[in-house]
């Protein structure tokens, strides 16, 4: 049975899930660390602790007492600075297909087909559609298992299930041809024609 | 919701990698290395300012309310479940997923009911389940015009093909009751 909604699909997934994690991580600490310190200043942890300095002379004399304290906390912040940079690397990345092999047969030779070029090629070709105002493609995924992603924007000249009709029986059968591979998955999102504004609960 | 992760990963990214630059390079510089002051950041006012306050100190209650609201902002919007992006559309292609936003099969209802004859406005309400079309006219008598909405609307989903189109409500009201 064909699921009712579509799940949303993203030319970007690793940093979605790291970035939804990493940010509920961030603002678990946050919201622990701010509760702890308004619960410290009421009392909840007793009267000592609530009159005590938030960074008391204990503590700093511990500290200055035990020097691979600070050689921890200088490792620790140069590992942070690590993770934070692997998750900015994060956000460049994309699971766009390079080049996919034709040629399943190495003996036979080597052809490639740029995933780029097949995409590009969809695009302008549904683009050229009436009723057609703007058309988008990437192949995604993997060299072994892409999919093609198509996001096509309509204007009010055409019929959108006619559209897509032709789009499916024309241009998606055309880029399955172009791979050699006549099950590839295509992922169709259609924006429809309309007016800009209007309210969405 | 997407976009602000995106935003919101960048900025602590870069704040976050900075900071933990920042603060391994002054641990060296004033543990390891023993010279004296700051590089860039201030920790010796930061260090006076949490050593002259207690807990109980209003300062310390802001910093620390401050300090969860954020967090629990920061928390619900990424626990919140996700509504999915795109309504599917039938296809008899079994590899082929097709789908349209709601905020253009909203747009797309409300064009479509101006297009009937009569019509002067319309606005469109998305819910889970059903879409409430409220429709306006200016004709004293509109007659069987909510009728006639409802038959476009109908027929205009079913050439679309969604796997489960939403019900329609129309409400129709005229220039004057608006």
């Amino acid at each position: 049975m064909t699921a009712v909604a579509l799940a949303p699909m993203s030319m970007t997934p690793r940093a979605g899930r790291a970035n939804r994690a990493a940010l509920a991580v961030i603002g678990l600490v946050l919201l622990a660390t701010g509760v702890a310190g308004l619960l410290a200043g009421v009392g909840v942890f007793g009267d000592a602790v609530r009159h005590h300095k938030a960074l008391g002379q204990d503590t700093l004399q511990w500290v200055d007492g035990h020097e691979w304290f600070w050689l921890v906390a200088a490792a620790g912040s140069a590992l942070v600075a690590l993770v934070a940079l692997r998750w900015l690397f994060l956000q460049t990345q994309t699971n766009r297909v390079g080049p996919i092999d034709l040629e399943s047969d190495r003996r036979r030779g080597r052809t490639v087909l740029a995933a780029d070029a097949v995409a590009g090629a969809v695009a302008v070709e549904i683009d050229s559609y009436r009723g057609v105002a703007s058309a988008s493609a990437h192949v995604l995924g993997t060299r072994s298992t892409p999919t093609l992603l198509t996001r096509v924007t309509l204007d009010d000249r055409g019929d959108p299930a006619a559209i897509r009709t032709r789009i499916q029986t024309e241009a998606i059968a055309h880029a399955r041809q172009a791979l050699d591979k006549p099950d590839l998955p295509v992922r169709l999102e259609l924006r429809l024609a309309g007016h800009s504004r209007r309210d969405i609960r | 919701m997407r976009l602000f992760d995106r935003i919101a990963a960048v900025l602590l990214g870069f704040a976050v990698l900075i900071l933990g630059i920042l603060v391994s390079a002054e641990i060296v510089h004033t543990v390891l290395l023993n010279k004296t002051g700051e590089l860039v950041l201030p920790w010796q006012r930061l260090t006076r300012f949490l050593t002259g306050h207690d807990w109980s100190t209003s300062a310390m209650l802001t910093v620390s309310v401050a300090t969860a609201c954020v967090g629990l902002v920061l928390l619900l919007c990424e626990l919140k479940p996700r509504r999915p992006g795109l309504l599917t559309l039938r296809t008899d292609d079994e590899h082929l997923a097709a789908g349209t936003t709601r905020r253009s099969l909203v747009n797309a209802l409300a064009a479509r009911a101006e297009e009937v004859d009569g019509v002067s406005g319309a606005s469109v309400k998305l819910g889970r389940r059903t879409a409430t079309v409220a429709v306006t006219t200016v004709q004293r008598d509109p007659g069987d015009l909510r009728q006639q909405v409802i038959d476009r609307l109908t027929g205009w989903l079913d050439a679309l093909g969604l796997v489960r189109a939403p019900e329609l409500k129309v409400r129709l009201s005229t220039k004057e009751d608006s």
